[in-house]
């Protein structure tokens, strides 16, 4: 058991979690590069965003992704979020409008336009989360890895050993609870010794780190040999012939998924063109000075 | 003084969808300096309550009194948490998995650091809790990964021992050791608790229960089975605990059934048994 | 028909300290064997070389009329099968189904037919219930259940045990036990090699091999290992309840020749008051 729950399967049956798994990717992939469309103005921008994070919020509802863990996620950006904002408000940027001026520390003129620019690539970078999340917790890590290892066979052809990447890649997530479990035994058993991860000075906490590390790296090995013998013993061969136990189906429920997708992404990209053409809003001066200038 | 366990209760990932409940309102108490066995099936809770008892985890409610420190589900309170846990020292199972110096004696001496000792004392003291554990001065240098399997752990006992606890907690000593290997470790326990240590093994070994110790406590599914002398253990019903009756005591319990004069509260081992069937000869 | 001979038998890791020196055996099919010994007496090595997990250089092994080379590798390790100690690093597939799959998808079996042998042998081993489990919500006894179909799912002529229930707890220990037990009545000739440091289990197989330093030093019926006072000291090996029990009777005067159950030896007490 561990606290890490970001993102981890979690076992309901919505129509979601049916979706075929390289369905999936190919619509998350598809949400994810509508989130990063750039458009000339800020009110189209709020726009198109603003649809968007209902349609994530909708997809989340229907796929049973809870929102605790999403704000659980969030809390862990606070740091980044701290991060963007002081760049975006200290570096100078000439695109800002001169007029925006929100207040002043010291002689330097804090621009309005540098919150707008921070809170929007927070707020796309939270939507970002949130596809990361409906993916991940619809889909069985190994369903991904068998997607993955499906997107990657035309790669065959230049003789790319997709099947050993995906038998890696579907071990490694097998591992990964045993390790967590592994972690919090070792430093349970340092922490006897009178190891303190959480205060002292850096020296002290490398040596802490180092007291977790070294007998971790050396579990795994050993752990790695033993499975290495299993797997062996078992009859695997990497370069031998294979059946496979786990196969992919596209259902037309995939279609149907896949054709709303799309027609989100469609209606985006419209949206993106008309914008570039017809609608050159200023909405952040309208905001701010209550004076719409069109 | 003892350890007294009040109205103890953990609960895992509180408030979440995967709550468990792994400790169940349990009170009993440890007797000092004896060897206490703590028994139950896997999940039955055993490694949640040794680990609170030297703080490790806070437990959700109830306490813990250890000499001059209680434990309470507010851990923060208790200022001496380091103290506690020089004072109270579990060797995890398999304890070999936490070497991690480039020798075996600056890998004894890595704990006393931890509270400040200078270099030069510990690895002083850290050649005395060698010697206890019957690790030769040859070893002293070299690397803890180069040793065998019972070697290693012996070094690791070492690591806890170094801290010269009063209450001495190990989980599962002699799992993955041979028989000859986890002789080597139960005498080595023994050893520590005539030195006055208050001794706590969590094991699956009834033999070690039956031979080994003078108080046993039974968890089942968190809650608190049993707490006594070994020998009321095994004569009461434990069918429903993960505990194989050994051979000896039910052996002896036969004898007694048909009417030979067995003492079975005194029977520890082979040797005892012979002892008594001698006198009623 | 014997199921593994080995000839001569030498090994080591690195070149200069021998782990096996000159093991020589011969198992008949359908045997249970027990194999014995402190650790680091090379019995888990053994394991690893007729399964032809380590590269040896000396020495032959022949497993149902097969020598150990690289051309006949997959060949025997289709008739070979091994349970490890621990649970957790021989679990490779996401789910209990997966893991049963492994063994199949590497014979390149058909998936139909995979898709009913999992069920099958799940179910033997009285894991159906929980296929679509992922291990971390499974017990140690569970886990080595599992392993113990991945083992036989492959239909094997030989079953390795090394320390299969070294790790777990008297519960599952018992499972196992018993469920290998089980297995070798459905099939009695499967030839079954134990490591195991459980006396009790050693001193129920067909046949004992007591190892010591890289060398077999005796291969008998239990009964006459356990008998053998001058070994038993020797190598500091532990013995059943007992035949202990009988020897201490012994030292008291009672005549325990012919008496080797502890209900013959409890009635000879009760009755001599």
């Amino acid at each position: 058991m561990n606290n890490l729950t970001f993102g981890r399967y979690v076992p309901f049956n919505t129509v979601v979690h049916r979706l075929d798994p390289r369905n999936k990717i190919l619509m998350m992939i598809l949400l994810l590069v509508s989130i990063f469309f750039r458009v000339s103005t800020w009110s189209t921008a709020l726009i198109l965003t603003g649809f968007q994070f209902l349609i994530l919020i909708g997809i989340m509802l229907l796929a049973h992704v809870s929102f605790k863990s999403l704000f659980k996620s969030l809390s862990m950006m606070w740091i980044l979020i701290l991060f963007l904002m002081i760049i975006y408000i200290f570096i100078p940027n000439p695109a800002y409008n001169a007029d925006h001026i929100a207040f002043h520390i010291g002689n330097y003129a804090v621009n309005y336009d540098a919150f707008v620019q921070a809170g929007y690539i927070i707020f796309r970078l939270v939507m970002m989360i949130m596809i990361t999340m409906i993916l991940t917790s619809t889909t069985k890590p190994m369903d991904l890895t068998y997607a993955l290892e499906w997107y990657m066979t035309p790669l065959k052809i230049v003789r790319f050993p997709s099947h050993i990447v995906a038998m890696t890649l579907s071990i490694a997530l097998r591992f990964i609870p045993t390790l967590l479990d592994e972690t919090q035994r070792i430093m349970k058993a340092q922490s006897s010794r009178g190891v303190d991860f959480n205060h002292g000075g850096l020296i002290r906490r490398v040596r802490a780190l180092i007291s977790l590390v070294i007998p971790l790296f050396v579990s795994a090995i050993s752990r790695s040999e033993e499975l290495s013998n299993a797997m062996e013993a078992r009859g695997y061969d990497p370069y031998g012939k294979r059946s496979r136990y786990r196969i992919l189906s596209f259902h037309f429920v995939d279609l149907v998924g896949f054709v709303f997708v799309v027609a989100i992404f469609g209606a985006m990209l419209t949206f993106l063109i008309l914008d570039k053409k017809y609608m050159n809003v200023d909405f952040i001066y309208w905001i701010f000075h209550a004076k719409p200038n069109f | 003084m003892a350890i007294k366990i009040n109205h103890l209760s953990y609960v895992y990932l509180q408030k979440t969808p995967n709550e468990v409940q792994a400790l169940h309102d349990i009170s009993f108490e440890i007797p000092e300096g004896k060897i206490t066995s703590i028994v139950g099936h896997t999940g039955s809770g055993k490694s949640t309550l040794i680990q609170t008892l030297n703080g490790l985890i806070a437990p959700t409610s109830g306490s813990i009194e250890i000499s001059d420190f209680i434990v309470t589900s507010n851990l923060k309170k208790l200022k001496k948490i380091k103290e506690l846990r020089k004072h109270v020292s579990i060797v995890f199972q398999f304890p070999e998995y936490q070497l991690f110096e480039e020798t075996v004696e600056k890998d004894v001496a890595f704990g006393l650091r931890n509270y400040g000792y200078k270099d030069e004392d510990a690895i002083k003291k850290a050649h005395e809790a060698l010697s206890k554990v019957g690790i030769d001065k040859s070893f002293y240098k070299r690397s803890p990964f180069e040793l065998s399997g019972g070697e290693k752990r012996r070094v690791a006992i070492a690591g806890i021992i170094v801290l010269e606890p009063d209450v001495l907690i190990l989980d599962e000593p002699t799992a993955g050791l041979d028989p000859q290997g986890s002789e080597v470790i139960l005498n080595l326990i023994k050893e520590f608790n005539k030195q006055g240590k208050t001794i706590i093994i969590v094991t699956h070994d009834m033999n070690i229960v039956l031979n080994r110790s003078d108080h046993v406590v039974v968890l089942n599914e968190g809650k608190l089975a049993f707490s006594g002398t070994p020998s009321d253990l095994f004569a009461g019903d434990v069918s429903s605990y993960s505990i194989d009756i050994p051979a000896l005591f039910s052996f002896a319990l036969l004898l007694k059934e048909h009417g030979v004069g067995v003492d079975i509260s005194k029977i520890k081992n082979v040797d005892d048994l012979a002892a008594q069937l001698k006198g009623l000869k | 028909m014997k199921s593994v001979e080995i000839k001569d038998l030498t090994y080591s890791y690195n070149g200069v300290d021998p782990i096996l020196k000159g093991v020589s055996l011969s198992l008949d099919k359908g045997e249970y064997v027990s194999i014995v010994g402190h650790n680091g007496s090379g019995k888990s090595t053994l394991a690893k070389l007729i399964l032809g997990l380590l590269p040896f250089s000396k020495g032959t092994i022949i497993v149902n009329d097969l020598e150990l080379n690289k051309k006949n590798l997959q060949t025997i390790r289709n008739k070979v099968a091994i349970v490890f100690q621990n649970p957790d690093n021989q679990f490779i597939g996401a789910t209990v189904e997966d893991d049963i799959a492994f063994s199949l998808e590497n014979m390149n079996m058909p998936r139909e037919e995979m898709i009913s042998k999992v069920k099958e042998y799940a179910s033997k081993v009285g894991m159906l219930d929980y296929l679509t489990k992922e291990p971390s919500y499974l017990s140690g006894g569970q886990k080595q259940r599992v392993a113990i179909a991945t083992a036989l799912v492959r239909n094997p002529d030989i079953l390795i045990l090394d320390e299969s229930t070294s790790m777990l707890d008297p519960n599952g220990k018992s499972e196992i036990l018993s469920l290998v037990r089980r297995m070798k009545i459905e099939n009695p000739n499967l030839t079954i090699i134990s490591i195991t440091h459980d006396i009790e289990e050693a001193y129920n197989s067909d046949k004992i091999i007591l190892m010591h330093k890289g060398e077999i030093v005796l291969t008998c019926k239990p009964i006459e290992l356990f008998k053998n006072r001058e070994l038993i000291n020797k190598y500091n090996l532990k013995v059943p309840f007992v035949v202990e029990l009988k020897k201490k009777l012994q030292e008291l005067g009672y005549n325990v020749t012919d008496k080797n159950t502890l209900e013959e030896l409890g009635e000879m007490i009760w009755q001599s008051k």
